[in-house]
């Protein structure tokens, strides 16, 4: 199934996210610290594989809030729109059911309403929009140099900026009221930044702040959030619904992870079901992991044998 | 469009962002507004000597001379790149006002950059002898002085100040600074001596040297020198005080 994902200035035509794919975003941001360039060649991968051929060479220069906002509609479509999260104040803990198309629409406006705009001083024209993926992996001292994306002079003569040793050549030789005029904006953008809070429209937790930053680090961890499954649940459950319920490693890859979450709760149900059935001191947890007494199901297939 | 070409284009872009300036000469010269690169350096050189200040003078006249579309005259002198710096702020940053801070009560106050720039250019115009060489006589010794130049200044940070590094723990080496930075400040507006039919041109030789001239030269002809030091550095002292506050002309005067 192909659905659309509505950019700011496109939109990108999508299919479905595999298990295979899932896997491998787990595997992306496995660890205390995922690797940035892991984490940004394997979501980039991904995407292209999941869009038309024409759209495959845009995907390289979607900005850091298209990237993560393809992702977080490819989370919705394939596993839903929320997500269970828990939060931590003044030693108490409460469970919050994030709802990710809030946060969709939240960060979608805000791109919307600041980025991608052309600034103009005299006649020059600047392109301000939040950089790409690949752009953020290589760093600057100047935050303000990231989001310069293209330089126009009469109309003509256009520069696109690739790197950000580029965009410090380029902003060394601007008349400083020309440099002015960018930074103000994007000071303008910070301010921005900072009203973003996605737990502003749950009452109960108006005083907590979850806000975003346009970087990889911010993206993973929103990542880590989205698809908050642990790697070795997810080999465990693979593992089992081969072992038990007798599926196919390469068909489970190949279905959706919403078919996944399905078969592996049906997985559970049947284990709960059984377990109920003898007399037996193992349990099945929330996480969804099997019991570790295997044996019991190989000694009964032996017996039977 | 090529990288190279569209660098030269904005380069070429800045080339043409002019303003004229009436320098002490009572001549106008046009500048080229700055760039982001020259405010940046500006900017690094908060990191300085508080005494000699020799990497903020040293990046400001290279920042003029880059600017000045043709090109730098021997006989700028230091007062003509006061009237660049408060000039280029106005021109280059767009604002003719800056907030000053009373260093005694704390106060902020907000200065007109304009009113500044045409006080100075009033004091100036007022003190028009001050910007001739100066002569005193005494005892057959001619000395000649006159508003340090930028080239004169340049030379001296260069010899002398570039590289110096002081332990400031070692109280003689401290005082033995100051008395030779004292002394600078009179050697560098000393354009040359005369006795007799011998004329010794400064420029012709190092700091070091013409410091051992003067030390030999009588008080009376240094007093002159001195005098006329005090006389210049109150008429910019004056011109920068605003509500009894005095504007710091430094990299501070070029932080956004």
């Amino acid at each position: 199934m192909n659905f659309p994902i509505k950019l700011k200035d496109k939109t990108v035509y999508c299919k479905e996210l595999s298990v295979k794919h899932y896997k491998e975003i787990l595997k992306a941001i496995y660890g205390d610290e995922p690797s940035e360039e892991v984490f940004v060649e394997t979501i980039t991968d991904i995407i292209k594989q999941l869009v038309n051929e024409d759209l495959k060479p845009v995907v390289d220069e979607l900005s850091i809030i298209d990237t993560f906002l393809v992702l977080l509609r490819l989370r919705i479509n394939s596993m839903g729109d929320t997500t269970t999260i828990i939060l931590k104040s003044n030693k108490k803990e409460a469970t919050l059911e994030l709802r990710l198309d809030w946060i969709e629409k939240e960060l979608s406006e805000f791109n919307n309403s600041i980025c991608n705009k052309t600034l103009e001083y005299e006649n020059i024209k600047f392109k301000f929009n939040a950089p790409s993926c690949k752009r953020l992996l290589s760093k600057t001292d100047t935050d303000y140099l990231y989001f310069l994306e293209e330089l126009h002079i009469s109309e003509e003569k256009s520069l696109k900026i690739k790197t950000n040793e580029e965009a410090k050549k380029v902003f060394d030789r601007l008349p400083i009221k020309g440099s002015i005029t960018f930074i103000k904006y994007f000071n303008e953008f910070l301010d921005k930044l900072q009203e973003i809070n996605f737990l502003k429209q749950y009452n109960s937790f108006s005083k907590e702040v979850l806000g975003f930053v346009p970087n990889i680090q911010s993206v993973i961890w929103f990542t880590k959030l989205i698809f908050n499954e642990s790697i070795e649940t997810f080999y465990n459950n693979i593992y089992y619904l081969c072992q038990i319920s007798h599926f196919n490693p390469e068909y489970i890859e190949s279905c959706t992870p919403g078919e996944y979450i399905f078969f592996s709760k049906k997985l559970e149900q049947t284990i709960a079901e059984r377990a109920a059935n003898r007399t037996s001191r193992n349990t099945v947890t929330n996480t969804g992991e099997l019991p570790t007494g295997l044996n019991e199901f190989v000694d009964k297939s032996t017996n039977n044998t | 469009m090529e990288n190279k070409e569209f660098l030269s284009l904005l380069e070429s872009l800045s080339l043409k962002q002019t303003f004229e300036l009436k320098l002490t000469d009572d001549k106008n010269h046009t500048f080229c507004q700055l760039t982001t690169l020259q405010l940046k350096e500006l900017i690094k050189t908060i990191v300085d000597s508080p005494i000699t200040q020799v990497a903020f003078n040293n990046t400001c006249t290279n920042v003029m001379e880059q600017c000045l579309v043709s090109g730098m005259d021997p006989n700028i002198n230091i007062v003509d790149r006061l009237l660049f710096l408060i000039a280029t702020r106005i021109q280059s940053l767009g604002e003719e006002t800056y907030k000053a801070v009373n260093q005694e009560t704390g106060e902020e106050i907000t200065v007109s950059l304009a009113d500044v720039l045409k006080k100075l250019q009033t004091n100036i115009e007022k003190s028009k002898q001050l910007f001739e060489p100066q002569l005193v006589t005494l005892n057959d010794v001619t000395l000649v002085y006159g508003i340090p130049t930028l080239l004169n200044e340049k030379r001296l940070n260069q010899e002398v100040y570039d590289n110096l590094t002081i332990d400031s723990d070692n109280m003689d080496e401290v005082r033995d600074f100051l008395g030779k930075t004292f002394m600078h400040e009179i050697t560098k507006c000393i354009k040359s001596i005369s006795t007799n039919d011998t004329t010794m041109e400064f420029e012709l030789y190092t700091f070091d040297q013409r410091s051992e001239f003067i030390e030999k030269l009588p008080v009376g002809l240094i007093k002159s020198v001195i005098s006329f030091i005090e006389k210049y550095k109150s008429l910019i002292k004056e011109s920068l005080t605003v509500n009894d506050s005095q504007l710091s002309v430094d990299s501070s005067f070029f932080a956004l």
